[in-house]
């Protein structure tokens, strides 16, 4: 609210300075040996393993690998999830018959689900693929059924009024009401998934950039594990970016 | 409107012996909204059939022909009671005592942390971007390097609850800081509030509703993080025993450890859910 008194050129200095400060915090805990920092890599280290790495065909197919994964799995929670969101919101009969076990299965985590989905799938691939969509799944439920049950009841009177059929209705009032809160569901599924999918190919995934940091811990190759943590982190950040942009399209109606 | 339309129809239902023309258009809509299934009683009937329904698909999938069986709902709850009471109990209250710790700790850096950063343009500008840096990394991509750096097991525990907790409480505590109508401010600013006041009085009771969306959201993501963890490090916890139960072929164990996730995972986001209730006893929501 006060930020303004700062322009964006001290701004974006300041952000440098912080990040830079970050960074040299990190390096002199590091080269100071405090506590057990020592066993850190340092940012020259990580430096150089990360030009033998991000070069190699490595690199591309497990990223390749972990991207294809969460994007399949992501698209089958949103295929599943929103028309199940959008009846559980729209009926109350669909509801009463589905949220109880919905209800039921969601406080378990997508993490506990690692065992079990091993033990469901024959192959690694399906088993990663389940976690990821465990995790893609009820955030993107929530924020439908949330969406549904938030618009305005003058809609569906004015919607009825102006003559419009159970389908118009529900493809002009529910669809679209629900639809900026999707959005945000999309989103969340997004950066569960993403977290999901690394804890999966850890345990037990055979490529991909979850599984790369965990081999790079047990070679004891340390600073690819931090190269491992920012790619990570960058395709993560792509993602939700991507979600965003694609919000904006199924929303344009909402002024930002 | 609709309401006192609906309970004259519902009286109507009641008789059925007065001669009525078939229902039609608004009327029959109204006579449809209140069969069986949509009185409170229906209700109830199918929310449990919703759960017995679910029951008996976990069953037919353990009957699958399969190399390994899914284990029936039957077998796990055999599993469950076969389990030493007191072992179990050690295992729920380990995870129970490392995400609590974590999250404490993740709330007492998190919040002031937040509220500095709400409070400051200065800070903001020095501390936010290093947060905002680190935010896109999943905290369970930072297990490998905890496991290095921390000498045992059960400071890297804690740890990745910890930072699980952290991210979400500083968000919320920053939204609510920012959050604050300007209004507010002038307004104890101009009844004559000093800087002491205009904080505790109104900055504090401001923001807290956002403060303990962070906490809910934090609770939930640190339950997350010391699954994680404890089926990585395997000393104990019900992460542990979920995994152990997996990796000895245990099958029926894997589906109890779920369930007392799932267990402890809904009792301390409630017991989040009631404290904030206490704490914000002004707020209707």
């Amino acid at each position: 609210m006060r930020a303004s008194r700062y322009s964006r050129r001290m701004e974006l200095s300041l952000s440098v300075l912080s990040i830079g400060l970050l960074v040299l915090v990190w390096q002199a805990l590091v080269y100071l040996h405090v506590y057990r920092f020592a066993y850190i890599p340092s940012l020259p280290q990580v430096v150089e393993s990360a030009k033998d790495y991000v070069f190699s065909s490595d690199f591309v197919s497990d990223a390749i690998a972990s991207a294809i994964r969460v994007f399949v799995a992501w698209i089958i929670a949103a295929v599943v999830a929103i028309p199940l969101g959008l009846a559980i919101g729209w009926s109350k009969t669909f509801s009463d018959l589905s949220l109880p076990t919905l209800e039921l299965l969601r406080p378990i985590p997508p993490i506990a689900w690692i065992p079990a989905g091993i033990l469901f799938f024959p192959n690694i691939e399906g088993s990663v693929v389940f976690i990821c969509f465990i995790g893609a799944f009820f955030p993107i439920l929530l924020n439908t059924i949330n969406g549904v049950t938030q618009i305005e009841q003058t809609y569906f009177r004015a919607a009825r009024c102006l003559g419009a059929g159970q389908r118009e209705v529900f493809r002009d009032v529910v669809v679209r009401g629900a639809m900026p809160s999707i959005v945000v569901g999309l989103a969340l599924g997004m950066g569960i998934a993403w977290m999901a999918l690394v804890a999966a190919e850890m345990i037990a995934g055979q490529y991909g950039l979850g599984y790369m940091i965990w081999r790079a811990y047990s070679l004891a190759q340390y600073p690819l594990i931090i190269v491992g943590m920012v790619a990570i982190g960058l395709i993560g950040a792509g993602m939700s970016v991507c979600i965003r942009l694609l919000g904006r399209k199924l929303t344009p109606w909402q002024n930002r | 409107m609709a309401k006192s339309l609906k309970g004259v129809s519902a009286l109507s239902s009641l008789a059925p012996d007065i001669a009525r023309e078939p229902p039609r258009g608004l009327e029959g809509k109204l006579r449809r909204s209140v069969r069986w299934w949509n009185t409170p009683a229906g209700s109830v009937v199918l929310q449990v059939s919703s759960l017995v329904i679910f029951l008996v698909i976990w069953e037919l999938f353990g009957r699958l022909p399969r190399a390994i069986p899914i284990p029936t709902p039957d077998q796990s709850l055999q599993a469950g009671l076969s389990l030493s009471p007191l072992g179990f109990l050690h295992d729920c209250l380990l995870s129970f005592y490392r995400v609590g710790l974590g999250f404490l700790i993740g709330a007492i850096i998190g919040i002031p942390l937040g509220v500095v950063i709400g409070y400051s343009p200065l800070a903001r500008g020095l501390l936010f971007p290093a947060v905002e840096v680190l935010r896109p990394v999943p905290p369970i991509a930072w297990i490998p390097l905890a496991l290095l750096f921390f000498p045992n097991i059960e400071g890297m525990i804690v740890f990745l609850t910890f930072y699980g907790a952290f991210f979400p409480i500083v968000y919320n505590t920053i939204a609510g800081m920012s959050g604050i109508p300007e209004m507010y401010i002038h307004a104890a600013r101009s009844l004559g509030s000093g800087s002491w006041t205009l904080f505790w009085r109104i900055m504090v009771p401001a923001m807290l509703p956002s403060i303990f969306t962070g906490l809910h959201i934090a609770i939930g993501i640190a339950w997350l993080m010391v699954v994680a963890g404890e089926m990585v490090a395997v000393t104990g916890g019900i992460g542990a025993l979920t995994w152990q139960a997996y990796q000895t072929t245990h099958y029926p164990l894997i589906f109890v450890g779920m369930a007392a996730i799932g267990v402890l995972g809904y009792v301390s986001s409630q017991i989040i859910r009631a404290l904030a209730r206490f704490v914000i006893r002004w707020d209707i929501s």
